[in-house]
């Protein structure tokens, strides 16, 4: 009786269900996507790199490496927080050996929040698969490129790429992203600062912060042994969003990275929060720059950076 | 009183309460086999034994009941502990 | 550890594959392993509180041996007391404490007293409202004289923290689950295939129509300032939908994985959609609390007010429900929801129609059209009191009224989310009420042994499957979990 149930449980479900997955998780694999990429353009290019940025979204669609006249890399992923960030920068360490600045862009939120704990943390799977990060290698979930999405997804996404070409590679060649230049300017802009804002107010947490605080020191104390300038940058954002922000979330923020900046004398903190120079047709939305906030993001970036010396002045 | 003449008495009060008259009483009879007869109507028929035969149930007994056979029972028990005892003693 | 995870799915086959294999030996065996499996599930949640539900277990032990033991009425009461006050004062102190305090403090506040106390950062232990309810049970049967105490300790710590039905429900009497505790399960094949046809109905219910329903619903009442009159309608409609279908399926689930262990565990929803009045609603809907909170609340209070006739039945109903509500949450919202519930019996019990007759619906395909604007009339008024359950504060909920009551209402309705979401969460809801309503004489949705061709069977099996795989909604945690 229990072996007759057994074997037409195995037989008729388990294994069908486990070859479909089996299907799926290859075929997805092998879609390209920007986790992927970047990882492979490090892994040939690091030796040679000069400038290397790393942080979330506001990097991520912020700094076009482009236009740095350095050989830069932006190797941001959205909602990558201070874990992956150092988990990335560990991984090239030893190879670079012509890197002169990491850019870390940063928000008032970077230091108490994890992708963990965000509701973005099904992008952790990308960095066990495709950077081959270890922080969560035994846990089923973090390991399946299909996992976390339904099978309508996951089959619209392999049918997008092997019928359509449709690849998820949404960086350029120097990592930036350009999902937002496909698009044009989010609809009903002035809302999205008060619900940027709104989202990225966090119950503040000792444990988290103390996490995050260690992971920057360990980052900076890498970046000093071997000469590398950090840049803890505060990207432009619109006054909806600025003016909606937790106030003592962002001072009390604000007043670590100055910290930071004066007792280090390889880390330089630039805050362009409020920078006039950026305009409404800057912005895709209140916190994101678009293709032409970041080029001009970039473009001052470049000059800043000449006038940086290797030690604080 | 007779088992037999509280049976009939009591089915009265039911039909009366529950205005359902398909329903035969027997001994076995059980909640479950009476349209109607659920728990908030339980507590009316039980007023309406207690103000019919004149006799006062106590919760434990009730919570002992299984059917109408029980009930019929306890009913028997109380109006002959009533001639036994009659008020005031 | 819900359910419908991953690691449910590897933690109830390994656990399976020994129950029957292994630990099969004897009735013992079967026990200590089942009571292994119970704690192992708990520590996965949560740990913190294990040495709560191990302690609460022994004092309700002991306590129901003492009771049938002592001969005096008055130290037998006092026990029963002892074993209330431990129940109802953990369940008060973990889950009412900051709830009473906050509304002792506003009420102090409305004369000008400004009291400060400060309130606990207090974590709901899991499960404790069900195995509180469980405990409390038993003691009070013991107590009536129903049921024995048993001596086996595994037995009753088992009954306490059976797993399946330990997060959230049903509530098992042990009257029904002690004596199969006793005796040694045997695996049946045809109690297990059904059992896996409940299990994959409740996936279909929770992963489908729950999480797509919460799409919808987070979608209404997150904008609900801003819309027609009609979306909040659709709102509250969705609404009671999802916790129909959550909370059901993962009822169908837990009594499929105790069928599947080979335990029969009590129904808990009889397809309350198709009530034809509130009565009937609260008979079909949770039945484990509803019968509890009947035999230990209910009836106890209508026996005491029974001389005042149709008021004291009322309030023992008003009394009832509002318990119930407050079962759900210490929230004002509930209390509310609860004292609805209560007034909806009124017109039934001054009309004297409650114990009418019911008109049962018969076998036929389709209901009468008076049967019909029965059950919508009837899930109409609840689907107006769960936006109680939905919303934060009283306030809320009265806005959420409010704005219902408009002009607007005749407008078309307006859901700001993706249009294919929308149609497939209504598609697969009245898929779900027209299956519901031709089993509704079943024990559950998906029971289908009627049908003799096995292909047929296995197409709709591998149907709802494809269904669930493509699908899926966006996790959601359970609803219930946190009550």
């Amino acid at each position: 009786m229990l072996s007759r149930f057994i074997k037409k449980v195995v037989y008729l479900f388990i294994i069908p269900v486990l070859i479909l997955c089996i299907v799926l998780e290859y075929s997805i694999r092998r879609i390209p996507n920007d986790y992927y990429y970047k990882n492979k353009w490090l892994s040939e290019n690091s030796g040679n790199l000069q400038i290397l940025s790393l942080g979330a979204s506001n990097g991520y669609f912020g700094i076009n490496p482009e236009f740095f006249t350095k050989k830069a890399f932006n190797a941001a992923h959205i909602s990558q927080s201070m874990n992956y960030d150092l988990f990335i920068f560990n991984k090239f360490l030893p190879s670079f050996d012509s890197l002169q600045y990491l850019i870390l862009p940063v928000t008032e939120s970077t230091l108490i929040s994890s992708l963990e704990t965000s509701d973005e943390f099904w992008r952790i799977k990308n960095y066990t698969i495709y950077y081959g990060c270890e922080y969560h290698r035994f846990e089923p979930q973090y390991n399946l490129a299909f996992y976390g999405d339904n099978l309508f997804s996951v089959l619209s996404r392999i049918s997008g790429y092997y019928l359509h070409g449709n690849s998820e590679l949404y960086c350029n060649k120097f990592g930036f992203g350009l999902n937002y230049s496909f698009s044009k300017k989010s609809k009903d802009w002035e809302r999205s600062g008060i619900l940027a804002a709104r989202r990225h107010k966090k119950e503040s947490s000792g444990k988290l912060f103390n996490e995050n605080l260690s992971y920057l020191n360990q980052l900076i104390e890498e970046c000093h042994k071997k000469d590398i300038v950090v840049v803890l940058l505060i990207t432009p954002a619109w006054h909806s969003y600025l003016d909606n922000i937790d106030i003592k979330q962002l001072e009390s923020t604000l007043l670590t990275y100055k910290h930071m900046a004066e007792e280090n004398n390889n880390v330089r903190f630039i805050d362009m929060h409020n920078d006039k120079r950026f305009r409404e047709k800057d912005f895709f939305d209140a916190d994101h720059l678009d293709e032409f906030g970041a080029k001009k993001l970039t473009l001052i970036l470049n000059d800043t950076l000449k006038t940086l010396g290797n030690t604080n002045p | 009183m007779e088992r037999n003449e509280i049976k009939k008495e009591v089915k009265i009060i039911f039909v009366s309460v529950l205005k359902n008259n398909n329903f035969e009483i027997s001994d076995e009879l059980t909640a479950n086999d009476v349209d109607g007869w659920d728990s908030l109507s339980h507590m009316v028929i039980v007023t309406e034994v207690e103000k019919h035969f004149d006799i006062k149930f106590k919760l434990k007994d009730l919570n002992k009941l299984n059917n109408i056979g029980n009930l019929i029972d306890l009913v028997a028990l109380k109006t002959e502990q009533k001639l036994i005892l009659p008020d005031g003693l | 550890m819900v359910f419908n995870s991953l690691k449910f799915a590897a933690f109830f086959v390994v656990f399976f594959l020994l129950y029957w294999l292994i630990f099969n030996r004897n009735n013992k065996i079967q026990n200590l392993f089942f009571l292994l499996g119970s704690y192992v599930f708990y520590c996965w949640w949560d740990w913190r509180f294990l040495a709560l539900i191990i302690g609460s277990s022994l004092v309700n032990y002991l306590l129901g041996i003492y009771i049938d033991k002592s001969e005096n009425e008055k130290r037998r009461k006092f026990l029963v007391l002892l074993g209330l006050i431990q129940g109802l004062g953990g369940l008060l102190f973990f889950k009412y404490f900051n709830f009473f305090i906050d509304t002792f403090i506003s009420a102090f506040s409305l004369i000008n007293i400004n009291l400060s106390i400060h309130t606990l950062n207090i974590i709901l232990p899991l499960g404790i409202s069900f195995y509180t309810f469980r405990a409390i049970s038993y003691l009070l049967d013991i107590d009536s004289g129903k049921i024995k105490p048993t001596t086996d300790w595994v037995i009753f710590f088992s009954y306490i923290a059976f797993f399946p039905c330990l997060t959230a429900g049903p509530i098992d009497r042990a009257k029904s689950l002690i004596p199969q505790l006793e005796k040694k399960r045997v695996f049946d094949y045809s109690h297990a295939t059904d059992a896996m046809r409940q299990i994959l109905w409740g996936l279909f219910k929770k992963v489908v129509i729950a999480d797509n329903c919460a799409t919808c619903t987070n979608a209404i009442f997150e904008n609900y300032k801003t819309l027609p009159a009609s979306s909040l309608l659709f709102g509250a409609f969705y609404f009671a939908i999802q916790i129909y279908s959550d909370f059901s399926g993962y009822s169908d689930m837990a009594i499929g994985f105790s069928r599947l262990l080979g335990f029969n565990v009590t129904k808990n929803f009889n397809f309350p959609i198709f009530a034809q009045n509130i009565s009937e609603f609260w008979q079909k809907w949770h039945i484990s609390l509803t019968s509890w909170m009947t035999d230990y609340v209910f009836t106890p209070l209508s026996f005491i007010f029974r001389t005042s006739g149709k008021s004291g039945l009322i309030l023992s109903i008003l009394i009832n429900f509002i318990l119930i509500g407050l079962w759900h949450g210490s929230n004002w919202t509930f209390i509310l929801f609860g004292f609805l519930q209560g007034c909806y019996f009124i017109p039934l019990v001054l009309n004297g129609t409650l114990n009418r007759k019911r008109v049962k619906e018969g076998t036929h395909l389709l209901p009468s059209f008076n049967e019909f604007l029965r059950m919508a009339g009837t899930f109409t008024l609840v689907m107006l009191t769960v936006v109680l359950f939905r919303s934060e504060t009283i306030g809320q909920a009265f806005s959420y009224y409010q704005a219902i009551i408009s002009t607007s209402l005749l407008s078309a309705p307006k859901i700001p989310l993706d249009k294919a979401v929308k149609i497939v969460t209504i598609i697969f809801i009245i898929i779900m009420i027209i299956v519901e309503w031709l089993q509704r004489d079943k024990e559950h949705g998906l029971d289908i042994e009627n049908i003799k061709n096995s292909f047929l069977r296995l197409s709709i099996y591998y149907t709802i499957i494809a269904v669930i795989l493509i699908f899926a909604g966006q996790k959601v945690t359970f609803i219930y979990a946190q009550f």
